[in-house]
């Protein structure tokens, strides 16, 4: 099957997560390994979650609609992602500007208050619908911005974010937009951990993905965003280029609707899909960031396959940093990844101690140094859908 | 499927003698309790296509999409489970997988202190219909479901296209998958009150004629490469505003006017541009993912050769956003 294979520029970074407020306080959490646990109290038992500072939360955040909380997330890091690419509303105005964004708890009407007094025959107020109408985070984003080209939200679960920014590349590549924000933006919400809860895997510890003792994931909140940009727009502006996305692959694994098959066959085409399109070989692949959610079947799956099919290459997750943002996943580790690009080095996996003897796979345990040429970064979501991405440094 | 039955041919005895709805959704007042219209579908022949052990696993919202997907491929000639990795997969549904959403927060509340439903959790999740979909047709190619309110359908078809300009895919199954449950029923009650009683009437501009509908409507998407297309063509995919929307005037303008008031200014502006004009509306209802059903009727108006000249399916937001899909009985050129 014949790819185009044509690169795209990613001239803007923008991410806030549980790790930091921002993408430099993000690649100092990363350096340094700090992490910072919250807990939450469910049925007498304590859970951690991975949640903002207070600090770090965008203006309004707490005083609206909690329905638009996946939203803002969204357009704070969209701002610093254009901030960061230098593109002006000036400059803004004169180009066809997408929005591609993946959310998870963005798209649900899951109004506990609402639903309650409706359940009761209250005849609740239908203010709560307007506002879910209004919060779709691609249209939040692009109204904020007065962006006018597509918009879409895609909600693929885990593999969203990753997906927003493969698509969103296609976008670019096709002409129909110069530039898009894409990635993904979540937030922690009540419902969605008694939904995780009740399928028993989350962690009553801080996750600890592909340890022997992982138990499941920590659920985090955060959006991660870049801006892909077409390489006329580039030279137009003489922008910086940060990084280039070379490779998106999107395979099903067509086997469960919530257990990932066990063999990895989905992924592996997906990151074989990505490889062709990137034109790189495994070989050439000098880390891997991981979907690593820390729980048992996810983590098999992963440790089993890449000492396969990249055999000596370093790999780790960073949800010991950020938890698991769900469908902002994809976008805030597609900007950890560029990072780790430009830092030449990629964090420690937080959480790792003792290896399971199931899989082969050790993450790397400390700090490690890497040639940062190019970067995979791989999602893995409920239903069976991967994403695997590749990025390439930028020799700017 | 949706309102008017099960099929092309339910499709297309529904053009020939009209649409209505077909059943009633019960509006939760203890002080005054009332049926809303409603455009339903019957689920039971998706025991055709997976077992009764498969689909018990499914929600409701997933069942509309397997049996919908199974239709499309059925009608193409191709045997289902495909067991392929060339096919992908896009669905775009406004609203999503709601009443699952609202069936776990049953469990939720009824279960305090308990651990509620975990399948119902699983089913809730948006992409838990392409899941389903992809499981049953044995899917291994790219799946991706898109949520963009009245905008779904034109932004998943955007991204059919790319996968298919791209050669990521032979083939892309696209669809539309939107459900109705009590909580939209009760919406429709607050938003629109006693005017929510019907019919549609797509160009009653000032009035507020919209009746809740559900439905699934796929397509199965090719390169169009060479030979005739036994469903004629997309010739164009274009997310675009509403206000600088102009269409050439011999275009046959199918509008997606669904009696909603607030989308109903550029609707109207772009019906005083059009020559002909029609809406297809008041045979599924008003639903989000309803252009993929206008996108249908479109092509089986290629199929029968009814309509040579392009067709162009229009669906306007409330933000001023409007999704443009063009098609055409040649290739176009």
């Amino acid at each position: 099957m014949r790819r185009t294979g044509q690169s795209i520029p990613v001239t803007g970074l923008g991410c806030l997560c549980a790790a930091g407020g921002s993408v430099p306080e993000l690649a100092n959490a990363l350096l340094t390994g700090q992490r910072r646990v919250a807990w939450r109290e469910v049925r007498g038992q304590r859970y951690p979650m991975f949640q903002l500072e207070e600090r770090a939360v965008p203006p309004g955040y707490f005083e609206g609609p909690e329905c638009l909380r996946c939203g803002r997330l969204a357009i704070a890091a969209a701002r610093e992602a254009l901030r960061h690419a230098g593109l002006t509303p000036g400059t803004l105005r004169d180009r066809r500007v997408g929005v591609c964004l993946g959310t998870t708890v963005g798209s649900a009407m899951n109004n506990e208050t609402f639903y309650r007094d409706f359940r009761a025959n209250r005849r609740p107020d239908i203010e709560p619908i307007r506002q879910y109408l209004r919060a779709n985070p691609a249209s939040m984003v692009a109204q904020e911005f007065g962006l006018t080209g597509p918009c879409q939200t895609i909600t693929n679960a885990c593999s969203s974010g990753a997906a927003a920014i493969g698509h969103a590349a296609g976008w670019v590549r096709s002409g129909i937009c110069d530039v898009v924000l894409a990635g993904g933006a979540d937030m922690l919400c009540n419902v969605i951990h008694a939904g995780f809860l009740s399928l028993l895997i989350t962690d009553t510890s801080p996750c600890r993905p592909f340890d022997r003792n992982r138990r499941g994931l920590t659920l985090g909140e955060g959006a991660g965003i870049v801006a892909l940009e077409s390489e006329l727009s580039v030279r137009e502006r003489q922008a910086q280029v940060q990084a280039w996305l070379c490779g998106y692959g999107n395979a099903s694994d067509a086997y469960h609707i919530s257990t990932p098959e066990p063999n990895g066959t989905g992924l592996r085409r997906a990151i074989d899909q990505a490889l062709a399109e990137a034109g790189v070989g495994p070989q050439e692949i000098d880390f891997i960031n991981a979907h690593g959610t820390g729980t048992p079947e996810n983590d098999r799956v992963e440790g089993k396959l890449f000492p396969e099919m990249f055999p000596g290459v370093p790999f780790g997750s960073t949800k010991g940093f950020t938890g698991h943002t769900l469908g902002a996943a994809g976008g805030i580790e597609a900007v950890i990844t560029i990072r780790c690009l430009q830092e030449k080095c990629i964090p420690a996996n937080l959480g790792f101690q003792e290896p399971d003897p199931e899989f082969p796979g050790r993450p790397v345990t400390e700090n490690t140094p890497v040639a940062g040429r190019w970067g995979l970064s791989d999602s893995i979501a409920f239903g069976g859908n991967n994403v695997a991405l590749i990025f390439q440094e930028s020799s700017q | 499927m949706g309102g008017f039955g099960l099929g092309k041919q339910a499709l297309l005895e529904a053009l020939r003698r009209g649409g209505k709805p077909n059943g009633t959704v019960p509006v939760a007042d203890a002080s005054r309790p009332r049926q809303l219209p409603a455009y339903q579908v019957d689920i039971v022949p998706v025991g055709r296509f997976v077992s009764g052990a498969v689909s018990r696993r499914m929600n409701r919202f997933a069942k509309l999409a397997v049996l919908g997907a199974a239709l499309a491929l059925e009608d193409a000639g191709w045997e289902v489970p495909l067991r392929r990795n060339d096919i992908g997969l896009v669905l775009a549904s406004g609203y999503g997988a709601s009443k699952s959403t609202f069936d776990f927060l049953d469990s939720m509340i009824e279960g305090e202190g308990q651990y509620p439903s975990p399948t119902l959790f699983s089913n809730s999740v948006h992409s838990s219909a392409a899941s389903h979909v992809s499981i049953v047709m044995e899917l291994g190619g790219p799946c991706l479901t898109v949520s963009q309110f009245e905008m779904s359908p034109i932004s998943a078809l955007l991204t059919a296209r790319d996968w298919l300009l791209e050669d990521r895919v032979e083939a892309v199954l696209f669809g539309a998958v939107d459900e109705i449950c009590p909580v939209l029923g009760y919406c429709y009650d607050q938003f629109f009150g006693v005017s929510t009683s019907g019919p549609i009437e797509p160009f009653a501009w000032d009035k507020q004629t919209a009746v809740m509908g559900e439905g699934s409507a796929f397509l199965l998407l090719k390169r169009g490469r060479e030979g005739h297309a036994r469903y004629g063509y997309i010739s164009e995919v274009t997310w675009t505003q509403s206000r600088s929307l102009t269409r050439p005037a011999d275009r046959l303008l199918v509008l997606g006017a669904d009696g909603h008031t607030c989308f109903a200014r550029d609707y109207r502006r772009l019906s005083e541009q059009a020559q002909r004009c029609t809406a297809y509306t008041p045979l599924y209802g008003s639903l989000p993912g309803g252009q993929a059903f206008d996108v249908a009727i479109a092509a089986l108006a290629t199929e029968r050769e009814v309509e040579r000249r392009r067709i162009c399916s229009v669906k306007c937001d409330a933000q001023g956003n409007c999704g443009v899909i063009e098609c055409c009985f040649g290739q176009p050129h």
